[in-house]
């Protein structure tokens, strides 16, 4: 067997084991704290993990036939109606024992295809609309992106189960129907038409070489042209479904054939608020066909209990259909239908519910103080409410759901953070919102904990209880840094800093602005928090910066494909300065050609395939007459530059520094050949391992790198309080949030950062050759922002924190540490206490946001080799939570490599 | 007529694999025969309208594009207006 890297660096004195602040214990260590859940959730969640994704065709059969038989309509009505008509016909299905009904598609973890978004990807290999789009870049990504072979993963056909884009099942009955429905839509969907007009871009060359060699990880427009947002639930508990019809019908009469001084757009408001209430009467009969399927039910159930919850589920869907709700389950039902619904209008993940204990507190007050429910009932709805949101699939490409996304849909809850008068916004309800997070472990809803000096200390210290159980939430997100960016961004548009106090987390870490609206229940007037802006995470999609190094130190060439990438700079690099220069000429570069053809990706969605159930929902829509497509949201300037694989980039421009310009102990040259060869090691696809510390020499390496990289290796490195890495980070950071703003979103505001990794850190290492700073060839980036190299963080969390805050976070949208924690490092009520000690330095430093896997790393390699036994192991991957076995192996290999914290 | 559980009312579908029986709370495979007397789902293969013009793909009689608009035997009907046993 051949040498390990981590074997060769300890045949040369080198201590990378992976381990920090002590020693872990020989045996594997579990979690501390492991309660359970309400028995009727733990049969659901049985249900749940017995159940496979399964997409079907119903919703895009029924949309594409009202679609294409309207074909001279107005495109916003036309699209109304076939949304309308595609809710109408879902069929409904509920679960014995569920009291929170409805579901995307009639299957547990249903989903289906959007073919009016993209249709190429998802056809048979052989089929030509799959060599099509192969072709084109953006399938790059899914080449290396993989899906966890366990879960509910279809990875691959069985029986009469077919498997499309690795993850999803679907009947083989049905396939025909999906490549008939899909090839209706070709040269219709928003990918041809995007991709028809973006090639009339001076530089579309530039932007599809970036995405075969997966400089950037995919296009914006039609793969999740939503999400990273915080729905918006007042409306509808406000006025309920038929007040919002009556309200648009008078709005629409009003205005019809008025300009009102806007000769642009003035009279689309007519055509808008005619969608608006076909979309409403469309989601009115959705409810209502699960109000009947329930009454049938309730008919043939023969067990009392049972059939008596079916009646009560009928009345509450028959109520919320028409009317604001009164209780709070009738008010939990409302926004668990709406989320739904949206979720249906479009492919979207990291649709994030917001606040909701603050939403739904005014119900939960005046039932608790009434005696219509109890806490323990409360506690067994919010147990509920995650087995729903975990089952949330998002029907789209491999490279997106698996390579980005890891099978997450980013459904993140927000507690805490302030509320409208500035106080602590965190009530009774949001505690039982913990505790559910804790009783019932799953993924979704993963929980953001917005950090304020404010908040209750018995608040903070239950969060760090529950991060304890290891399912990897509450993540710590600074509240006084996020206001700082929210007015900063959004000051233009209005937002003032008491509104900027109700933002909250879309997606899994991205900062949404958002608003305070007077709800009113029973006479009594409460000011609650919901989203205000588009979608983020729709810019620049996660840009490779150690790839972008590897194009500078090699004249723009991509040395994986021996593509030219960018033009060549043709410059020596014979300082420093000049490197560091032209890393920046191509990121320019490239980030204008991506900029460009994702507005138009953006701008054929808006023309085409505008959100009505969602801008409805939003302020101000209603009351402009505008929808998302026309600016009627409050705020507009959502669009944002990710970024990815930070700490390598930093560390490798470090190791530059320090070997070949500083102390001049080898020269470019060597290094550049070191790194095609691999420094003697094999790529990590040979060996099926993306760890960095189990890739293996090659059996005809005589060993002539082994100095050179055992120099780049022991070169500073980020995360351990070093000003000489650091520096490379500050400078960094400083100059990123500043160019942001010179690439312009299609609605005219300019972008910012947005700086996490998702799962791209594996399916971009996975495309990139080795990295200046020891990283091989194939080896999954460190992860996050801001989380060290597995290995490199020698000297604490306390040290790694220092490094992180060396810049001020409140210039990114988020910015994002993750750090992995042995179980006895934090035991008993005095390790809780440590925890939230080493959180709250690390805010009061001016870090935005940190979360910890608290798991023993022998666990994780006993799980990747006994998938069996570890169904709910659960990890924090990036900014979410998700099941180890659905996870793709390149990831699973970084978190076992991560630094593991065996003290604090 | 045998029918698979998978075409029956008392079939609560999990995935595309498996579902519950809602009588006996057990859960089956998709396509397993479900016991004699279980109520048929309305799918488009059972509809009048339904028109096969290949395995499991066929047109809906009643739609008024021309020409008809395609249709799937397999897909279910429960929330069809034209639905015709």
């Amino acid at each position: 067997m051949a040498r390990t890297f981590k074997q060769v660096l300890a045949d040369a004195g080198i201590s990378m084991d992976f381990e920090a602040c002590g020693r872990a214990p020989e045996t594997i260590v579990d979690r501390e704290i492991k309660p359970e859940p309400h028995p009727r959730v733990e049969k659901l969640k049985n249900i749940f993990m017995q159940t496979l994704s399964t997409a079907n065709n119903e919703f895009p059969y029924w949309y594409t036939r009202e679609y294409m038989a309207h074909d001279s309509e107005i495109p916003v009505v036309r699209r109304a109606r076939a949304l309308k008509t595609a809710f109408s016909h879902l069929t409904p299905v509920i679960y014995p024992g569920e009291k929170l009904v409805m579901h995307k598609a009639h299957y547990f973890r249903g989903s289906f295809p959007m073919p009016w978004l993209s249709e190429g990807f998802y056809v048979a290999k052989e089929d030509e609309l799959f060599q099509d789009a192969l072709k084109r870049g953006s399938t790059s990504a899914d080449e290396h992106s993989k899906f966890g072979s366990g879960g509910g993963n279809v990875v691959k056909s069985f029986n009469k189960i077919v498997s499309i884009a690795g993850k999803f099942g679907m009947r083989q009955e049905e396939v025909p129907a999906l490549l008939k429905l899909a090839k209706m839509w070709v040269g219709k969907s928003v990918d041809d038409l995007g991709h028809k007009y973006e090639q009339k871009c001076p530089d579309y060359d530039v932007k599809e070489k970036c995405m075969r060699n997966i400089v950037c990880m995919f296009d914006s427009g039609y793969t999740l042209p939503q999400g990273r947002e915080v729905i918006n639930y007042y409306y509808p508990l406000e006025y309920g479904f038929d007040g919002l019809i009556k309200m648009a019908t008078e709005l629409r009469d009003k205005v019809a054939g008025n300009a009102d001084g806007d000769g642009m757009v003035g009279t689309n408001r007519l055509y808008n608020y005619e969608a608006v209430i076909l979309v409403l009467e469309g989601i009115q009969a959705w409810i209502l066909n699960y109000a009947k399927e329930a009454r049938r039910l309730e008919a043939i159930e023969k067990d009392a209990v049972q059939k008596k919850e079916y009646g009560e589920i009928a009345a509450c869907l028959e109520w919320i259909a028409h009317n604001p709700p009164r209780t709070f389950y009738e008010a939990f039902q409302m926004i668990e239908t709406i989320h739904l619904g949206v979720l249906n209008e479009d492919a979207i993940s990291g649709m994030s519910p917001g606040r909701i204990g603050q939403v739904l507190y005014p119900y939960f007050e005046q039932d608790v103080a009434a005696g219509r429910i109890t806490e323990d009932e409360v506690l067994e709805l919010c147990e509920l409410d995650r087995v729903v949101k975990t089952s949330i699939d998002c029907f789209a490409s491999c490279g997106v759901v698996g390579g980005v996304l890891s099978g997450n849909t980013f459904n993140t809850l927000s507690v805490g953070g302030l509320n409208a008068k500035g106080q602590s916004a965190a009530n009774r309800l949001e505690y039982l919102i913990l505790q559910a997070g804790m009783t019932n472990p799953m993924p979704q809803s993963t929980i953001a904990l917005l950090y304020d000096e404010k908040l209750p200390e018995d608040f903070l210290l239950l969060a760090t209880k529950v991060i304890k159980t290891g399912c990897g939430y509450p993540a710590f997100m600074n509240n006084e840094i996020a206001i700082k960016f929210m007015c900063a961004q959004y000051g233009p548009e209005g937002m003032t800093p008491q509104e900027a106090t109700a933002w909250a987390i879309g997606g899994c870490l991205e900062s949404s602005p958002c608003c305070w609206l007077p709800l009113h229940l029973n006479g009594k007037e409460y000011m609650i928090p919901g989203g205000a802006g588009q979608p983020t995470s729709v810019g620049i999609h996660f840009m490779s910066l150690p790839k972008i190094l590897e194009l500078t130190l090699f004249n723009g060439q991509d040395q994986r494909t021996k593509e030219q990438v960018v033009p060549p700079h043709n410059k020596s690099l014979a300082t420093y300065e000049e490197l560091w220069t032209e890393f920046k000429n191509y990121w320019e570069i490239m980030c204008h050609a991506l900029e460009k053809a994702n507005n138009i990706q953006h701008d054929i969605w808006r023309k085409n395939n505008m959100a009505v159930f969602n801008s409805l929902l939003k302020p101000d829509c209603l009351s402009k007459g505008h929808l998302i497509n026309e600016l009627g949201y409050r705020y507009n300037a959502t669009f944002n530059v990710e970024s990815a694989g930070t700490a390598n980039m930093v560390n490798s421009l470090a190791a530059l520094k320090k070997i070949v310009y500083d102390d001049k102990k080898a020269s470019l040259a060597d290094i550049k050949a070191a790194i095609l060869d691999n420094f003697g090691f094999k790529d990590a696809h040979e060996i099926n391992s993306f760890s960095i510390a189990d890739q293996q020499k090659r059996e005809d390496d005589d060993r002539k790198w082994d100095k050179l990289h055992f120099m780049l290796l022991q070169a500073p490195k980020y995360g351990n309080d070093d000003p000489y890495a650091d520096e490379i980070l500050r400078e960094w950071e400083e100059y990123f949030c500043e160019d942001c703003k010179d690439y312009k979103s299609l609605y005219g505001h300019p972008m910012y950062p947005c700086q996490i990794s998702v799962s791209t850190h594996g399916a971009m290492g996975s495309a990139c050759r080795a990295t200046p700073d020891g990283r091989l060839s194939g080896t999954t980036f460190a992860d996050a922002s801001l989380s060290a190299y597995p290995g490199t963080d020698r000297n604490g969390p306390f040290a790694l924190m220092n490094s992180a805050t060396v810049w001020d976070h409140s210039h990114s949208q988020n910015s994002q540490l993750n750090i992995k924690i042995h179980p006895s490092a934090i035991r008993g009520p005095e390790g809780a206490k440590k925890l939230l000690d080493l959180s709250r330095a690390y805010m009061r430093k001016g870090g935005f946001h940190v979360q910890y896997n608290v798991v023993d790393t022998k666990m994780l390699r006993d799980a990747q080799e006994k998938p069996q036994e570890y169904r709910e192991l659960m990890v924090r991957v990036a900014g979410f939570t998700q099941y180890w076995v659905e996870i793709g192996k390149s990831v699973q290999d970084e978190l076992i490599a991560r630094t593991e914290y065996e003290g604090i | 007529m045998t029918l698979a559980y998978r075409d029956t009312r008392e079939f609560v579908p999990v995935d595309a694999d498996k579902g519950l029986d809602r009588l006996t709370g057990k859960m089956v495979q998709a396509d397993a025969n479900a016991p004699a007397g279980y109520t048929k789902l309305p799918k488009c293969k059972f509809c009048k309208n339904y028109q096969e013009e290949a395995t499991n793909m066929g047109v809906c009689a009643v739609s008024t594009m021309e020409p008809k608009f395609m249709a799937y035997g397999d897909m279910i009907a429960v929330t069809c207006e034209v639905y015709a046993d």
